[in-house]
Order: C-alpha cells, then sequence, then structure tokens
C-alpha cells in the first residue's frame, strides 16, 4: 500500500506489463494459427457489449463494462468459427465484416446513450485509447489473477495446443478434444485482449498481439522459446513505452508502446534479414 | 491367424452436400496386408480414409476397424496425413514433429519421457532421418518431409496405419524406403492402408488392392486383380468394370 | 422530407456506390482488412499536412491522408515480400504504428487546436451538408457530394477501361504475367484507388465503418454472383438497401447515421447467407436433406426387396439412429418407392 503512493506510477507499470506478459503469449499464438487480426476484431467487437453493459447498469465500474466487452467478443468469435465452416468466404473478409459490423451496431447504441443525461464520452475515450495510467490496485489483483490462470491452462494443455494448431487432422485422431481446445484458446484471447484494452485501447490492440510475435520468431527456431521471447519482448516494449509516457507528459501510454513494440519488431525484421544476407 | 479382420464395411455411404463421394461400399481386409486404395481423382479415396479415422460421418453403413468403430479405434490407427495439410514455416524441429506421435492424451503436464526420446530416435533412423533430427521441417524437401510425417506414425507403434497419397510429389529415394518400411511393419504384423493414385506402381509392394470410383470398383488380393490393372486401355477397362457392377 | 434530409440520403447513398468497386476489388484479392489498415493510417497524413500548412480546410490534408493510406499499403506488400511475413501479420504490424504516430503528434502538438480524435474514428455525417461548397457565390451543394461523385466517377472510368486486365490480374497473376500485364502495378493502381476514396468518405463516417461499406456487401455479393460483373452489381444492391434502411432508421431513432448503415449491412449480409434461395445456408440444408433422404431410400430399396423393412433392422444395417430410419421409411412412402401392407413396410415391386 505504501509503495503504491510512493511511485504512483508503480501499479500501472505492473499492470501494463502483466499485459504485455498475456497478450505475448497468446499473440504467439494467433501468429501460428495466422489469426493475428483476430486481436483488432475482437477489440472493435467489444464496444456494443460495453454500451450495453452501460445501458443496463448504469454503471461505469471497469469489470462490468468488461464482462459486457466479453460476451460479445465472444459472440463476434464464435459467429466467425460458425461462418467460416458453413460460407465460402475467407478468413480475413469474415474478420473484416464482424469488426466492422459489430463496430457499427456498437456506434448507434453509442450514440443512443450519450443522450442520455450521463457522461458516456469518458467511456468512449477509456475504449478507444485505453487508460493505462489510471489503473489502480484492485485492477492490479484481477491482471495477477488472469495472468495465473492463463499460465497454468497453457502449461497444463501446451503440447496439445501446438499439435492441434500444427495439424488439426491429425491430432484429432490421436484423440486429443480438438474442438474444447479451440473454444479454449478462443475464451483465453477473447479474455486477454478485453483485459488489454484497458492499457492500449481499441485501435493498439493489433500491434500488442503482432508486434512481440513476429519480433520472436525472427529470434528463434523453436515453439517454446518463441513463447518466451514474444512475451519478453510484450514486457519490455510496454515497460519502454509506458516510460516513455511518463517521462514526456503529454505522450499517451498507449501509442507510445505500440510505437515501441512495432519499432522493435521492424529492426529485427530487418537486422535478421542483414544477418541472413551475411551468412 | 486372426479372428478380426482389420476392416469390415457395409453399405458405406457418404455424401458432400448434394454430391455422393462414396456409394454403398462393401468390403472385408484381413489384417497384416498393405491395401492400395487407387482411382482417379474425386473417387472417394481421402474420403474413405477420413471415415477410417473418424473424421467424417457416413450418410449410410457401418464400418469396424480390428471390431471397433472408428469413434473407438483412434488409439489402434496412425495416420499419416498429405504433406499440404500443414503450414512447413512452422517453428519447430524434426524431432519435435516425430515426438507429436508419443502424445498419449495425459491432460496434466504431459511430460516426455527418456523412453519416448528413444522410440523417436528409432522412428528417425528407420526412415533414414536421425542425422536432420534437429533441422527446421520448413528446410526439408518434399521427400523428407514424408519420411518425417512416416516416423511420426512410426512412433505411436500402432497396428493399423494409413496413409493418404505418401506418394505424391516425392523423390525415387524416398519412395522405395516408404515401401520397404511398409513391407517390414507387414512382416510384424501392422495392416496398412495406402491411398495410391499410381495403379501401376502399386503391384510393387500392395497385398490386397481397393479400386474406388464413387462405387466399388473391386477390391481383393493384388494376385487376383492383376489382369485389370495394368490394361492396354485403362478407360476401357473401367467401363467395362463399371458396366459388370 | 425536407431538403436537409435529401441531402443527407444523397450523401448516404453515393458513399455506399463508390466503395462498390474498392470492395469488390479487396474481397476478391482476399485484402479486406487492408481496408482497415487504410482507414487508420490516413490519420498521421491529415496530421502531418496540418503541421505543416496549419489549416484545417486546406486541400493538401487530403492529399495527405491518401499518400499515408497508399504508404501504409506499400510497407505492408514489402513486409510481406522481403520479410516473408504472412498478410495478416504484415497488415496488423504497421497500421497501428501509423495511428500511434497520429496520435502522439495530436496529443503533443495540436493540443490547442480541433482536431478530435473521436471525430476521426467515430465521424458523422451529419455534418456534411454544412460544409459547403461555392463557385463565384454559387451554391453547389455540400463538399462532401461533390467529392464522392468525383471519386465514383474515376472509379467507375478506372474499371471501366481497366476491366479484363484487373479481373485477370486478380484472379491468376501468373497467367497474368504472361500477357505481359503487370498485376502489381495495378494491385497498387486499385490501393491507391480505394485509399482516394477512404479519404473521400472518411469525413463523412469515419475510420471502422468504412470496412462496413466496402467490405460487408461485396462479401454478400460474394456469396451469391456467380460472376464479376454480376458481383459488382449485387455489391451495389445490397449496398444501397443498406444505406437507405440505415439513414432512416438513424433518421427515425435519432443515432449515428453511419453506425445504423453498417450495421444493416451487417443484417442484410446475414439474411442474404442464410436465406438466399440457392446459396444461403437454409435452402442449402433443404436441398441437401432432400438428396440425402432420396439416397437413403434408394440404398433400402436397392437392398430390402422382397424383405420386411422394419427400423430396427435399419438401424443395424445403415448405422442409422431411429429419427433417421424413420423418416427414411416415411420418405419412401412419400417416394412411393415403399409401400405399407398389414402394418408392415415393403419395397414396392
Amino acid at each position: 500500500m505504501i509503495l503504491a503512493s510512493w511511485y504512483p506510477f508503480l501499479v500501472p507499470l505492473c499492470g501494463v506489463m502483466l499485459i504485455g506478459l498475456l497478450t505475448g503469449l497468446l499473440g504467439t499464438f494467433a501468429f501460428l494459427k495466422k489469426q493475428t487480426m483476430l486481436g483488432d476484431v475482437v477489440a472493435h467487437a467489444t464496444l456494443p457489449g460495453i454500451v450495453m453493459a452501460f445501458m443496463i447498469t448504469q454503471s461505469v465500474h471497469s469489470l462490468v463494462l468488461m464482462t459486457g466487452g466479453l460476451v460479445t467478443g465472444l459472440c463476434a468469435v464464435l459467429l466467425i468459427t460458425f461462418l467460416s465452416r458453413y460460407t465460402v468466404l475467407h478468413t480475413d473478409t469474415l474478420f473484416g465484416i464482424v469488426l466492422s459490423v459489430f463496430f457499427g451496431i456498437g456506434l448507434v447504441l453509442l450514440t443512443q446513450v450519450q443522450k442520455m443525461p450521463i457522461a458516456s464520452q469518458a467511456v468512449l475515450n477509456k475504449f478507444l485509447f485505453g487508460s493505462a495510467a489510471t489503473l489502480v490496485y484492485s485492477d492490479l489483483y484481477v491482471l495477477l489473477l488472469l495472468t495465473i490462470v492463463v499460465s497454468v491452462i497453457v502449461a497444463m494443455f501446451w503440447r496439445a495446443f501446438i499439435l492441434v494448431i500444427f495439424d488439426t487432422d491429425y491430432a484429432r485422431t490421436l484423440g486429443i478434444p480438438v474442438t474444447m481446445l479451440q473454444i479454449v484458446l478462443h475464451v483465453l484471447t477473447v479474455t486477454v485482449i478485453v483485459t488489454g484494452l484497458y492499457a492500449v485501447g481499441v485501435v493498439l490492440m493489433s500491434s500488442l498481439l503482432v508486434a512481440p510475435a513476429v519480433t520472436a520468431r525472427q529470434l528463434t527456431r523453436s515453439v517454446t522459446s518463441m513463447i518466451w521471447y514474444a512475451m519478453s519482448c510484450s514486457i519490455v516494449a510496454c515497460a519502454l513505452g509506458m516510460s516513455v509516457s511518463i517521462v514526456f507528459a503529454h505522450v499517451p501510454t498507449g501509442a507510445a508502446i505500440v510505437v515501441v513494440a512495432t519499432v522493435g519488431a521492424f529492426g529485427t525484421l530487418i537486422l535478421c534479414r542483414e544477418l541472413k544476407g551475411a551468412v | 491367424m486372426n479372428q478380426l479382420n482389420a476392416l469390415i464395411v457395409r453399405h458405406l455411404t457418404v455424401m458432400y452436400g448434394a454430391t455422393p463421394a462414396l456409394d454403398d461400399i462393401s468390403l472385408t481386409i484381413p489384417t497384416g496386408v498393405i491395401c492400395a486404395i487407387i482411382g482417379p481423382n474425386g473417387a472417394g479415396k481421402s474420403t474413405f480414409l477420413k471415415v477410417i479415422l473418424g473424421l467424417i460421418k457416413p450418410l449410410a453403413g457401418t464400418l469396424h476397424i480390428l471390431g471397433l468403430s472408428p469413434a473407438d479405434a483412434h488409439t489402434l490407427i496412425a495416420y499419416v496425413p498429405q504433406r499440404m495439410s500443414v503450414d512447413w514455416n512452422f517453428p519447430i524441429s524434426v524431432f519435435d514433429v516425430v515426438m507429436m506421435g508419443r502424445y498419449n492424451g495425459g491432460w496434466f503436464f504431459n511430460r516426455i519421457t527418456a523412453q519416448d526420446k528413444d522410440i523417436v530416435s528409432d522412428a528417425l533412423s528407420m526412415v533414414d532421418m536421425l542425422s536432420y533430427a534437429n533441422s527446421l521441417i520448413g528446410e526439408l524437401s518434399g521427400g523428407q518431409q514424408q519420411r518425417v510425417f512416416l516416423a511420426r506414425a512410426l512412433a505411436q507403434k500402432r497396428t493399423v496405419l494409413i496413409l493418404d497419397e505418401p506418394f505424391n510429389g516425392v523423390d525415387a529415394t524416398t519412395e522405395q524406403l516408404v515401401m520397404k518400411v511398409l513391407k517390414q511393419l507387414s512382416k510384424n504384423g501392422v495392416t496398412t492402408f495406402v491411398v495410391h493414385h499410381d495403379m501401376v506402381a502399386v503391384r510393387g509392394y500392395a497385398d490386397w488392392i481397393i479400386q474406388l470410383q464413387t462405387q466399388l470398383i473391386q477390391a481383393g488380393p493384388a494376385n487376383l486383380l492383376d489382369s485389370h490393372l495394368n490394361p492396354p486401355f485403362p478407360y476401357r477397362a473401367y467401363c467395362h468394370a463399371y458396366a459388370e457392377k | 422530407m425536407n431538403m436537409l434530409m435529401i441531402e443527407l440520403l444523397t450523401i448516404a447513398l453515393l458513399t455506399a456506390l463508390v466503395c462498390v468497386i474498392p470492395g469488390v476489388f479487396l474481397v476478391l484479392r482476399g485484402v479486406s482488412l487492408m481496408s482497415d489498415a487504410i482507414s487508420h493510417a490516413l490519420l498521421l497524413g491529415i496530421v502531418s499536412m496540418f503541421l505543416v500548412v496549419r489549416s484545417l480546410t486546406s486541400p493538401l490534408l487530403l492529399v495527405g491522408a491518401t499518400l499515408a493510406g497508399f504508404a501504409v499499403v506499400v510497407l505492408t506488400e514489402y513486409a510481406m515480400q522481403q520479410f516473408k511475413l504472412h498478410k495478416d501479420a504484415a497488415i496488423g504490424l504497421f497500421f497501428p504504428f501509423f495511428f500511434s504516430c497520429a496520435v502522439i503528434l495530436i496529443s503533443v502538438y495540436t493540443r490547442d487546436v480541433h482536431l478530435d480524435i473521436d471525430m476521426v474514428l467515430l465521424g458523422d455525417m451529419v455534418f456534411a451538408p454544412f460544409s459547403r461548397h461555392s463557385i463565384c457565390g454559387v451554391d453547389c451543394g455540400p463538399h462532401a457530394i461533390l467529392l464522392i461523385t468525383a471519386m465514383l466517377a474515376l472509379s467507375m472510368l478506372v474499371v471501366g477501361l481497366l476491366y479484363r486486365p484487373l479481373v485477370m490480374s486478380i484472379f491468376d497473376p501468373l497467367i497474368a504475367h504472361s500477357v505481359t500485364i503487370s498485376s502489381n502495378h495495378l494491385y497498387y493502381l486499385m490501393m491507391f484507388l480505394t485509399s482516394m476514396i477512404a479519404v473521400a468518405i472518411f469525413s463523412v463516417v469515419g475510420s471502422v465503418v468504412v470496412v462496413a461499406f466496402m467490405i460487408v456487401p461485396a462479401a454478400t455479393a460474394y456469396c451469391t454472383a456467380r460472376s464479376v460483373k454480376q458481383m459488382l452489381v449485387h455489391t451495389s444492391f445490397y449496398s444501397i438497401n443498406a444505406a437507405a434502411f440505415g439513414y432512416f432508421y438513424a433518421t427515425v431513432a435519432d443515432v449515428s447515421i453511419a453506425g445504423s448503415i453498417a450495421a444493416a449491412t451487417g443484417i442484410i449480409f446475414m439474411l442474404v447467407v442464410m436465406g438466399a434461395p440457392q446459396t444461403g445456408m437454409l435452402g442449402k440444408l433443404w436441398h441437401y436433406g432432400e438428396t440425402w433422404l432420396k439416397t437413403c431410400v434408394m440404398l433400402v430399396v436397392k437392398h430390402q426387396k422382397g424383405k420386411t423393412i422394419e427400423v430396427s433392422s435399419l438401424k443395424e444395417l445403415y448405422g442409422w439412429k431411429r429419427w433417421w430410419a424413420c423418416c427414411v421409411v416415411y420418405y419412401g412412402l412419400h417416394m412411393t418407392k415403399l409401400i405399407k401392407l398389414n402394418n408392415k413396410y415393403y419395397v414396392r415391386e
């Protein structure tokens, strides 16, 4: 308690780093499944959920809003899975459809809400750009709990997850409950994304899932170390970005993190290509 | 002498949407043989495999592998899928791919034992890929990739082996090696099903043949069916076989 | 219906129409999310140009935005080719960077100017009729209408002139190359056009809804059309309907017009995908169900001639569930291939 009051930025920093850890972990899975834009889709799909949660409960408590976002985020993922099985459309087209339509519905609801006498502009800004600087101690507990849960689940099913992603049919013939594991992975991803929205906001969520995974892929040859690298890069990017935004007072945290992460990824790409070329 | 037959199929009918993939197939295959499944493109060969593996549910008909239904038989079967089904840029080594075959379905922090590692090494040396154990799969040629897939199935140590087009786009060395491995397995009592599009090459290794073209053209021991397999006019032979049915 | 409403409706319809061509191209090419990338990236162009010219009404802002949108496409393609990144990873890597830079520039340098990020993302056409264009003092209508009509004319011209090369290059770049069509150049040309159009409608609908306007009607048409020309026609149809219904709902309920139209495109998509007579899910299900029953009946007819047909024996012989076996028997009766005699079922001779 005392620590938090002495160093006002310690809590947000820890929070952001935990989010970095989680997005680095699940971003790697998304990268390997070639579904990296899922982060962007889910992030946009949470808007109607957040607004509806607000409309129903009239409260701006973060857990309430996040639950609403979680529900619509999961609906979005389920809808994409359903449509990809029963229509001829490509995955990225489905992503585009779900992303924009859910967001459009969210907009309609939002403009509906804005007519109500309660100020909702703050809600919107939080959603769009994240509010890392206002993370509090209780948020930290939630993040810590989430990190533990996610880490335990991933460690338990580690080999099964890799198998399912690498060769789905073969995994089925081994008797692995493929559908269940895919659902578990989706639920974890959506939960992490909804939580991460809090730090960096909607638009920048896809970057946190993509950039660390891209960086990690260049640095290693095995999946296991790729995960560790991705988590480390993500944590570093989040910490650096947060520090930049603390030092330069007007720079928003989310934007700073994304810039650091992307520059890191791009730099690694170029560096590794040069090194490979030199060899 | 085994009491159970490796495969008993009765009235198997599968439809993809509104098109028939398999139409009223009935056959019996004994254990310990190498059985080739041949037929032109779109004949339903891969579909047939997928029903055996339990990946597709048929519209009608029953299928039993060693007396068990496909859902229960997965513990007896090792599958070698087509090479195209996988992303070869995945960051994983040859050894780790073959190790996947040792996954025993445990849910709690599935561990890799020393025995697993030995089995994997043995499987790799059977297919002559032990020296590539630490290479990334993306660095391999087509034939080498196929051998890795085969090693993965061998590591499972099952009594039924199913290969989907293993000879597609592989070099002659790999082809010979795979045929040698299959014959070895057959001596040890393993039943093998191989989908192969080359009607001539199957005579080199297959004991039994299943000839499919949505319907069953014929199924039986290779030596009894020889005369139908390499006719001077294959298309005419197909028509005859079709008409005779 | 007063003048204002008519103008708004016109803007809505024009916006929907102008998105047809880029939408069809993006969906056919499989790069739908590039529209999301472009619509976010162009903020950087606007902000950079603004810092240079210090005026919110300069047309250079639009130029900067188009260039920024195009730049993100070029950068993404470069990453895909040079670093062998997958399409989705490449797209997701760069556009947040552009957007973040824009956000940082806005926060640091323009705190005292009304460059509202909210309007960027959520922009609404309600404000469009109020910035009008006049030549020699004669009111020519809102900026938006003129700009969008110009873009529509331009895109129709491009597609009209280059229709066959475009179609070839989408389906098979290698074949196109062999007849000296550079699919790369065509691709970048279409992407530049897309960027221009995104900029043109940007002030009217805001970033994310651009994706809805471009992608969703085209995706709907992808499921129902049987040729590229048909796809263009179907897309226009779905687009205009979505715009009209969305606009009227928004007017009645007093909510965001852009959001309503986006939601309408989605509703139309689900309706078509589920309910279209031959290509829709429900239609297919019905058709399949009939075919399956027919096949099963023929199977029974083939093997059960002269024998009593019992549901339990059908279950065993063909592995059917009880309800399906009953359905087959009843369908067989309906097809008059089976008959019922003395409470037992037989194959009809």
